[in-house]
């Protein structure tokens, strides 16, 4: 071969070898464009059924796997929300989608794992996908994202690739009015008894605190006038939902009340008849003027007071830093309370334990109904995991939350007419008629206890407490404060606290006396 | 030694079209062409899945939740077991606390497909532990419940049992002797 001849052909291997190697990496870099762009590979692709609930006819709708390894199927941004029948929001620029669920903006970005709302940011396992012109969202949103953003209920079927939506249990039915000549009576109807409390501090609202509720806020929303309201907004919250109710500037005072056996709370707001020419209005800011409330309801008398030392005998408690046992710190707080409490204004103290004996939580319950309780206080100290956690919580029963079969008992209850006859009482649900009492007691311990030593204030908690279930009388469980915590725990070991615990819980439960006497039996 | 050019040239030219026809095959064939699709059939006892575990906030106010991924089955029990073995396992991140008692561990699961009733079987551990306080009873049911009620959305009650019979309490506080309803937990 003669020397031109090898180099045409050095030159022609050259050419031959360079350009397969940018037409190849060309290709590559296309490739990973449109993967990342409109043209997304489909890897599978399915057809499943969604039925959306709430009447509505079931859709089919197709999904596919998109982002391998992963075998997550993925459902077109359009499709769901034509599933969950929301409002949806794509802004190309950015590459979002917006969804409207409730009063939740839910927004999913494509490339993106996370689904973020007002409310949380949740991870999801595999990213959004931009595929065929529109973010494509992976099955996972329905399961585990969903059921916490919204009130709807989820069940996916992976066997048959059926998608069922239904509305989660609430607790709250809804609202009703109902008009009179110089009042508005506002109706919250509850599917079961709900503890609340009413908010009468600001100005021109009243906030309803529902404690244990699970609403679907949407529902309880109200932006029209209707007589005397002038809106409703409500909100739900971990362990309660609050209502705010905006008044009409006419109102002069309220009433609250339930009624139908707690399955109704009323809140009726009255404005005064005009007899005389009315003073004409100064200009200028107007005086903050909280209304005038009248606490309706069942009149209690606060005679008998049973004071329950937490744990005891055989059972230790929690086990302080240092040592300090539940039982003995709760014994000597409950002494110094009868001590402090016995014989003022006639209040009689009874204890469900004066030693370090075992009691049984049901004892303790049966003890206090056969002494004729008005009044049960359970009083513990708290304890954690950690060290971190302090401060002060109180306690009363959520009847919703403790039973399997209560709602079955209920009917039973209603249904046999042994109610009428016997007057008979399913235990379990004795505690409910006196829901309304002990989350006002629960309210005057905490806000005592938090101010007077100056405790963190963790609020007021609902749980289903063996010790509170099937106490005739208002009950409630105080955590005084946290034994894990090093802090704290010197304080729990000291008679002195011991003392100005007793103190401030005398204190409350002074108040509530007074203000369960002052209530005013009236029906509606 | 001298190998002939010609060889060279066809091992050259042999690559060349090789690697042309791996770049076509790879990247331009596959693209856009439907047919290709295949109708795959959902997870199943091989697949994987996604879950998530509540466990406590470091000073018992919320929970934190993580994410693991566990073997899919389609026995529920035994995605049940994987699930709270993993709960006891306790969180990977510094903000969140494990939510039980020292030494507790499963000894069974039991599903009751009828009324849709899980039975958690737990050793003795969970109730002789160090236990006590409020925070720390509540906390332990709301993570474990929560969990159950996002991950198996299904299960509409939790019976918990402790070396195979029910108690009255974990801790002296939450009442345990009836099935809880893991949605009311959420």
């Amino acid at each position: 071969m003669t020397n031109r001849g090898r180099s045409t052909l050095r030159s022609a291997l050259g050419v031959g070898l360079i350009l397969p190697l940018v037409v190849g990496l060309l290709a590559i870099s296309s490739s990973r464009l449109a993967a990342q762009d409109s043209a997304q590979k489909e890897f599978a692709a399915r057809s499943a059924r969604i039925n959306p609930g709430e009447g509505r006819p079931s859709m089919t709708v197709t999904l596919k796997q998109l982002s391998p390894p992963s075998e997550e199927w993925y459902i077109a941004g359009s499709d769901l929300a034509d599933a969950l029948q929301v409002g949806r929001f794509w802004r190309a620029d950015v590459r979002k989608l917006v969804l409207r669920l409730d009063d939740l903006r839910v927004t999913f970005t494509a490339g993106a794992r996370s689904v973020v709302s007002e409310k949380s940011t949740i991870l999801l396992r595999t990213p959004v996908v931009f595929h065929q012109g529109e973010p494509w969202i992976p099955m996972e949103f329905f399961t585990s994202v969903l059921p916490q953003l919204s009130d709807k209920s989820v069940r996916w079927n992976a066997d048959d690739f059926t998608l069922n939506l239904g509305v989660r249990m609430t607790n709250v039915e809804g609202l009703s009015f109902e008009q009179g000549d110089l009042y508005t009576q506002l109706v919250v109807k509850l599917n079961t008894p709900l503890a609340f409390r009413v908010d009468d501090s600001q100005p021109r609202q009243l906030i309803v605190k529902l404690y244990g509720a699970r609403i679907s806020p949407g529902a309880l929303t109200v932006t029209q006038p209707r007589g005397l309201v002038d809106s409703v907004e409500a909100r739900q919250y971990s362990d309660y939902a609050l209502l705010t109710v905006h008044l009409s500037e006419l109102v002069s005072r309220y009433q609250s009340l339930s009624r139908a056996d707690g399955r109704e709370i009323v809140l009726k707001v009255m404005q005064e008849p005009i007899t005389t020419i009315p003073e004409p209005v100064p200009r200028g800011p107007k005086i903050v003027q909280t209304l005038p409330s009248t606490e309706v309801g069942r009149k209690i008398t606060v005679r008998r007071v049973i004071i329950d030392a937490g744990h005891g005998g055989a059972d230790d408690g929690k086990k302080g830093v240092g040592g300090l046992l539940e039982k003995d710190v709760s014994l000597a707080i409950a002494l110094e309370l009868k001590r402090e409490l016995q014989g003022k204004d006639g209040i009689e103290v009874f204890l469900t334990r004066d030693d370090d004996s075992t009691v049984g939580l049901i004892e303790r319950t049966e003890f206090a109904n056969q002494q004729r309780g008005d009044l049960f206080l359970s009083i513990h100290c708290n304890g954690w995991y950690a060290p971190d956690a302090k401060g002060v919580e109180t306690y009363f029963l959520s009847p919703a939350k403790t039973q399997w079969d209560s709602t079955v008992a209920r009917e039973e209850n209603l249904t046999t007419g042994v109610a009428e006859d016997v007057d008979f009482i399913v235990w379990d649900l004795v505690q409910n008629q006196f829901i309304q009492e002990s989350a006002t007691l629960a309210e005057e311990v905490q806000e005592g206890l938090s101010s007077d030593l100056k405790l963190d204030n963790r609020g007021v908690k609902q749980a289903g407490f063996r010790v509170l279930v099937g106490a005739y009388m208002p009950a409630i469980l105080v955590e005084v404060a946290f034994l894990s915590n090093p802090q704290e725990a010197k304080l729990l070991a000291s008679r002195d606290f011991h003392r100005r615990v007793a103190h401030s819980l005398a204190r409350a439960i002074l108040k509530f006396r007074d203000r369960m006497e002052a209530v005013r039996e009236e029906k509606p | 030694m001298k190998i002939p050019r010609r060889i060279v040239t066809t091992i050259m030219a042999v690559l060349i079209v090789g690697a042309v026809a791996f770049v076509w095959e790879e990247f331009f064939h596959h693209r856009g062409s439907p047919e290709d699709l295949e109708v795959t059939e959902p997870l199943n006892e091989q697949g994987m899945r996604s879950v998530t575990l509540y466990f406590g906030g470091r000073n018992a106010e919320g929970f934190v939740s993580e994410r693991r991924i566990i073997t899919a089955s389609l026995h529920r029990d035994e995605e049940v077991q994987a699930v709270v073995e993993e709960l006891l396992q306790g969180p990977k991140s510094a903000s969140a606390v494990r939510t039980w008692p020292e030494g507790t561990a499963l000894r069974d699961v039991f599903y009751d497909d009828d009324l849709h009733l899980l039975y958690l079987d737990f050793n003795t551990a969970l109730v002789s532990g160090d236990t006590g306080g409020s925070a720390m009873e509540t906390m332990t049911l709301g993570a474990l419940l929560r969990t159950i009620a996002v991950d198996f959305p299904e299960v509409d009650g939790v019976q918990i049992l402790v070396n195979g019979l029910e108690v009255e309490t974990l801790a002296g506080h939450i009442d345990c002797t009836k099935p809880f309803r893991p949605r009311e937990w959420l």
